[in-house]
């Protein structure tokens, strides 16, 4: 069986379109009178079993859906999963029932030469693509979602490093994780522009392309967006820091004719813009989704939308 | 080779280049990284293995400075220009074991206190015990007091029982100085804790606050979360001897030995006024 022909779907989603909350903008969210869809916050932001954070997750999810997107899991780790990071992920999902629970197809955790108990390296280090590695991160996906007991979404890197020895083409890889593991994709179209650009691919955005056309469309649960600084020598650095980029927009473009409608988030981490540029944002990546619609709805009809990116 | 042994095998290797990997980005210095990183099989150039790198081992840095920033501002302010290389070694001696950040960084004080070069300004040692109690009881856990479980002080002879804190309270001690260190680096004011008369103006409560052990080599302070602030207070000694006995659990008759205060019902009214009480236990009560 082709991992493109997969036997669950978590095309599903209704189309909703999110922005990533972060602290400097919790009073805009809650003096907004008009909210996203929905918001993405860092779980491990609300890891803490009391205080201030517990009161402010509360409060936003008071006034609007929420999903949990993790930094911290480390999925990918031969060490394994932490138990008391999955114990406070579990808490937290229930106490937030989000709409979706997602981390990164990444490795973490590995106790230093000489060591016994792990390290935690605080990033999101990048997986060899072999069969040893997807059985690793297969394993402790699979642990996360019995105790969570809902599937979970899996975020591809980007990365600064690929291996001598990786016997999988990444979307491969990816497929054959969320065939196995019965977990869905977070396809983040920005990490698949900064790898191009980073392996310095002629063409960026046709080099996404090609990654997105090679992926099972019932596996991809959610795309997020965003922007990072551009560089003039060394590697693209996925920052979070700047609008989406033009190249992405035509990415999603792509995405949405080809994979269909998903929840969409725009995230920013750093260099915060205000409020209301953030929710513009989220804004365009509608009016780009509802453009994609209105093409499959009135094929060779004669509609110019001029929202959305080739 | 059976199936078994060459999935056991694969493994071990990932588990292998990841423990190459982390030691590269936790190396002291890049020599050291390049060396770690060599038999990972990372693709490409030397500069292209040299390039991310860099990218890994710049983002950790600055991982570990702005978290550590955002626990211990006003250590930060106080160490000034060399508090960057002061995140980098102990991002290197202590890496994280959590994958919660906020878990990180308790070993900062000791770390401080251990360096020569801070030898003779042990108040900054302190300076971070305090911002670090204070992130501790900003995150502890909610809890109300049991205000129902005072009857047992009616019912059960005073053998029997013992007293809870809130899980936010605690003892924080220091070079003489280290509170007035740290209220000069956040920019706040003192406040009067328990053993001490009421200040009347703003400037007697920096004198009294400085004043609770004018001759000791030490002080100590209590910190505590009130609503979602934590707070600070300077302790009297003989307030933080008893806080500590509290604290372990000791029963009602050694804590009522040694009350700061003349008797039980001032001493629990100060720990209620204060917020720091959550319940009296029996002592067959599990802890």
């Amino acid at each position: 069986m082709s991992v493109r022909d997969i036997s669950f779907t978590f095309a599903d989603a209704r189309p909703r379109f999110g922005v990533g909350l972060r602290h400097p903008h919790y009073t805009d969210f809650a003096e907004a009178a008009t909210l996203p869809d929905f918001v993405e916050v860092h779980s491990e932001n609300f890891f803490a079993p009391g205080g201030a954070s517990r009161a402010l997750i509360d409060s936003v999810r008071a006034r609007c859906d929420v999903s949990l997107h993790g930094v911290g899991l480390g999925l990918g780790s031969a060490a394994g999963v932490d138990p008391l990071h999955l114990e406070r992920l579990a808490a937290l999902v229930v106490r937030v029932e989000p709409l979706s629970v997602s981390d990164h197809a990444c490795f973490a955790r590995a106790p230093l030469p000489g060591e016994t108990v792990p390290v935690h390296g605080a990033d999101l280090l990048p997986l060899a693509f072999t069969s040893a590695s997807l059985n690793i991160l297969c394993d402790n996906v699979s642990r996360v979602q019995d105790a969570l007991r809902r599937p979970i979404l899996v975020e591809n890197l980007s990365a600064y490093w690929a291996f001598e020895d990786d016997c999988f083409a990444e979307p491969e890889f990816l497929a054959a994780l969320c065939q196995r593991a019965g977990c869905g994709l977070l396809l983040d179209l920005n990490n698949l522009v900064v790898n191009a650009t980073n392996a310095r691919e002629a063409d960026v955005v046709a080099a996404a392309r090609r990654f997105i056309d090679a992926l099972p469309a019932a596996a991809v649960g959610e795309y997020h967006l965003a922007g990072c600084t551009p560089v003039e020598s060394g590697p693209m650095i996925d920052d979070h820091s700047r609008p989406v980029s033009d190249a992405v927009w035509a990415v999603y473009a792509h995405a949405l004719r080809v994979l269909g409608p998903r929840p969409t988030l725009v995230e920013w981490d750093l260099d915060l813009p205000p409020w209301a540029v953030l929710m513009a944002e989220a804004d365009r990546a509608g009016a780009i989704a509802g453009g994609v619609s209105g093409e499959s709805s009135d094929k060779g009809g004669s509609t110019t939308l001029s929202a959305v990116p080739a | 080779m059976s199936a078994v042994t060459r999935t056991d095998a694969g493994r071990d290797l990932e588990a292998a280049r990841q423990q190459a990997i982390l030691a590269a980005l936790f190396a002291a210095d890049r020599a050291g990284a390049l060396a770690a990183v060599s038999g990972a099989r990372i693709r490409g150039s030397s500069g292209a293995l040299a390039a991310g790198l860099g990218a890994y081992r710049g983002n950790g840095l600055a991982i570990a400075e702005r978290a550590l920033q955002a626990t211990y501002p006003a250590t930060f302010d106080l160490l000034g220009e060399s508090a960057s290389s002061a995140a980098a070694h102990l991002w290197r001696a202590e890496p994280p074991r959590s994958g919660d950040l906020a878990d990180w960084g308790g070993g900062f004080a000791d770390w401080l206190a251990a360096q020569p070069s801070l030898a003779d300004w042990p108040q900054l040692a302190g300076c971070a015990r305090i911002e670090w109690a204070c992130h501790r009881a900003a995150r502890a856990a909610d809890a109300a007091m049991d205000v129902g479980s005072l009857a047992l002080l009616g019912t059960h002879a005073a053998e029997s029982l013992r007293l809870r804190l809130k899980p936010d309270v605690v003892v924080v001690r220091g070079a003489a100085g280290f509170h007035r260190t740290w209220l000069d680096a956040s920019g706040r004011e003192a406040s009067a804790g328990p053993g001490a008369a009421a200040p009347s103006s703003p400037d007697d409560r920096l004198e009294h606050a400085d004043g609770v052990q004018p001759t000791s080599s030490t002080e100590a302070v209590v910190v505590w979360r009130e609503a979602f602030a934590p707070r600070v207070e300077p302790l009297a000694p003989a307030w933080a001897e008893w806080l500590d006995s509290a604290l372990a659990g000791d029963a009602l008759p050694l804590l009522l030995a040694g009350s700061p205060e003349p008797d039980l019902e001032t001493t629990l009214a100060k720990l209620i006024s204060r917020g720091w009480l959550l319940d009296i236990l029996t002592t067959e009560d599990p802890a």
